[in-house]
């Protein structure tokens, strides 16, 4: 249970509140300079908030009330930075030892390394490290430790794009393994939407919403969080066929759609479709045809230039059209239309069981 | 060449060093990190040295040794005897004067570490001690060991905080820079030369052997090769 408020003298004020989930991870997610690292930073103590009270559990980090604040040493958190900070002078394995009781250390720091697939380099330092092994090694430090949370901040942000993805995966499976509590600071929706359980939208200084993530991305509840999100419907999806042309099939809800092989062995997804690359047709859509899908205006939004419509054919979705394209349709609340996607704008995101 | 005043000059100095080790590493971490307003104060302080002539620095240090200050008194009381004229009183004095060589060179170095390593360490457990000498400190080697030799090579080089405080007591606070100037005086130049020559090479060897192990310079701000 958190509820902070703190201010830079000429600068942001933040005023957070949100629940963290016993176990699993939940998704700080927003624009850069939101507040999402200074968030971070008091729950591990390092920035103390002017006002509010931290409680993880029974215990209580932070009470500006009862003068509480917990020294970072005494909160036993795990914490992982974008740009690792292993200690130079130590090589691998005395940087995972380090904060390990020594009668623990052996059996423990080759059981860290192994977890994150860095068994072979204990010996090396730091510098001889690329930067995904560098981020493997601090989140073997961090749980080496074991917190009672991990708190990471955007911990594959500083990484190209082959070591992100490779660590993101590994990252999913680290993350249930130590089944610790997390806390993801990002901005990138593939991270957010593959290794989170819960998200906090960040935006204007405050939590703009909070819940599961599919849910949250897909509906959120106001203009400031449909503007962190974007609009974009995030379906949970399931692989069914793949074809040798570089297509697959998905199961979405009950609604067969095609979109590119995202590759590897990925069966379950989320399918993510923005509003404005949905186009709507008159009438009701053949059933068999690819991607084009029967579905019921939900509600109607105008939204200056643009209206957005509301649908259901299984799912929940939007299409984001112009003022004249919906007088053409003469679009009202119950109305059937045919809603066309280009395979390629299903943008598929891996995702675990 | 005075062989016993080289002893003296070599002994002050590793004394001193030593000394300095001791107080400068604490003040040193507390100039790099506090946020106290003290350290307007503080830092100046340590850093009067720089500036003073030793004759000043000298003069004070002998005045609050000297029987009549309180500070000379209550030592004297302490120890049985007066400080002023002896070794410990001129090690005293010696501190005072190359503080700001060993502190300085300390407190950059700490500075230097980046904070980020501080603080992951504070979030695996360490308290502010285990933070010091398993992070800071040895990632602040090169600094220390730049302190400690700067200081050791400033001290062997003073002559007006030994001259106010020390007097001239062969054996005892009679350091090669006095007795150089005592050949000087007595038109010895021979034994002058010889003086200065040991300490020329005396003070090359450790800034090479220094400037070696280091991997570079030892002046503050020197970059590294």
């Amino acid at each position: 249970m958190i509820d902070v408020t703190k201010s830079f003298p000429g600068g942001p004020s933040f005023r957070f509140e949100l629940n963290l989930r016993d176990t699993g991870t939940t998704v700080l997610f927003g624009p850069s300079g939101s507040g999402k690292t200074t968030l971070l930073r008091m729950l591990a103590g390092l920035d103390r908030p002017h006002l509010g009270r931290i409680q993880i559990g029974d215990d209580v980090w932070f009470d500006g009330e009862r003068g509480i604040d917990v020294a970072t040493r005494l909160r036993r958190v795990g914490y992982v930075t974008q740009e690792s900070a292993l200690f130079p002078h130590l090589n691998v394995s005395d940087n995972v030892a380090f904060g390990v009781g020594a009668e623990e250390r052996v059996t423990r720091v080759g059981e860290m390394l192994k977890l994150v697939g860095v068994a072979d380099l204990a010996e090396r330092r730091p510098h001889e490290l690329s930067g995904g092994q560098k981020q493997r090694v601090s989140l073997a430090r961090a749980v080496a430790a074991k917190p009672r949370i991990l708190l990471l901040d955007e911990p594959l942000s500083a990484l190209d794009a082959a070591a992100r993805d490779s660590l993101r995966r590994d990252l999913g499976r680290f993350l249930r393994a130590v089944s610790l509590p997390a806390v993801l600071v990002t901005h990138d929706r593939a991270e957010a939407l593959a290794l989170g359980d819960d998200v906090a939208l960040i935006g204007e200084g405050r939590v703009l919403q909070q819940g599961p993530i599919a849910d949250v991305f897909s509906r959120p509840d106001s203009v400031a969080a449909a503007r962190v999100v974007g609009i974009e419907a995030v379906i949970p999806a399931r692989v069914t066929s793949r074809t040798p042309e570089g297509l697959v099939t998905l199961d979405a809800s009950g609604v067969s759609l095609t979109a590119l092989d995202p590759g590897a062995a990925i069966t379950l997804v989320f399918a993510c479709i923005r509003a404005d690359e949905v186009i709507l047709e008159p009438g009701a859509a053949p059933s068999s045809a690819r991607n084009r899908l029967a579905a019921t205006v939900k509600a109607i939004h105008q939204e200056g230039a643009l209206v957005r419509i509301d649908l259901d054919c299984g799912f929940a979705f939007s299409a984001s059209i112009t003022r004249a394209a919906e007088r053409e349709l003469n679009l009202s609340e119950g109305s059937l239309v045919c809603a066309v996607i280009k395979a390629p704008a299903i943008h598929l995101v891996p995702r675990e069981a | 060449m005075d062989l016993e005043a080289l002893r003296v000059s070599l002994v002050l100095a590793a004394a001193t060093s030593v000394c300095l080790l001791v107080i400068g590493l604490p003040l040193g971490y507390w100039l790099a990190f506090t946020r106290s307003r003290l350290r307007v104060i503080v830092e100046p302080i340590v850093a009067l040295p720089l500036v003073l002539p030793p004759t000043v620095l000298g003069f004070c240090v002998l005045l609050a040794l000297g029987p009549r200050s309180p500070f000379g008194q209550t030592l004297e009381r302490l120890t049985g005897h007066s400080f002023a004229f002896t070794f410990e009183g001129l090690l005293l004095a010696s501190i005072l004067y190359s503080l700001p060589f060993a502190v300085q060179p300390f407190a950059t170095a700490f500075a230097s570490v980046d904070i980020r390593l501080r603080e992951a360490a504070a979030c695996l457990g360490s308290t502010a001690a285990g933070v010091f000498f398993r992070v800071v400190l040895p990632l602040s080697r090169r600094g220390v060991l730049a302190g400690v030799i700067l200081s050791f090579a400033h001290t062997l080089g003073e002559f007006g905080v030994v001259l106010m405080v020390g007097g001239n007591i062969p054996g005892v606070t009679r350091t090669a820079s006095i007795a150089i100037y005592d050949s000087v005086q007595a038109l010895d130049y021979t034994a002058a030369l010889r003086t200065s020559a040991v300490l020329v090479l005396l003070s090359l060897a450790i800034l090479a052997a220094t400037s070696h192990l280091l991997g570079g310079l030892v002046l503050p701000g020197a970059k590294r090769r």
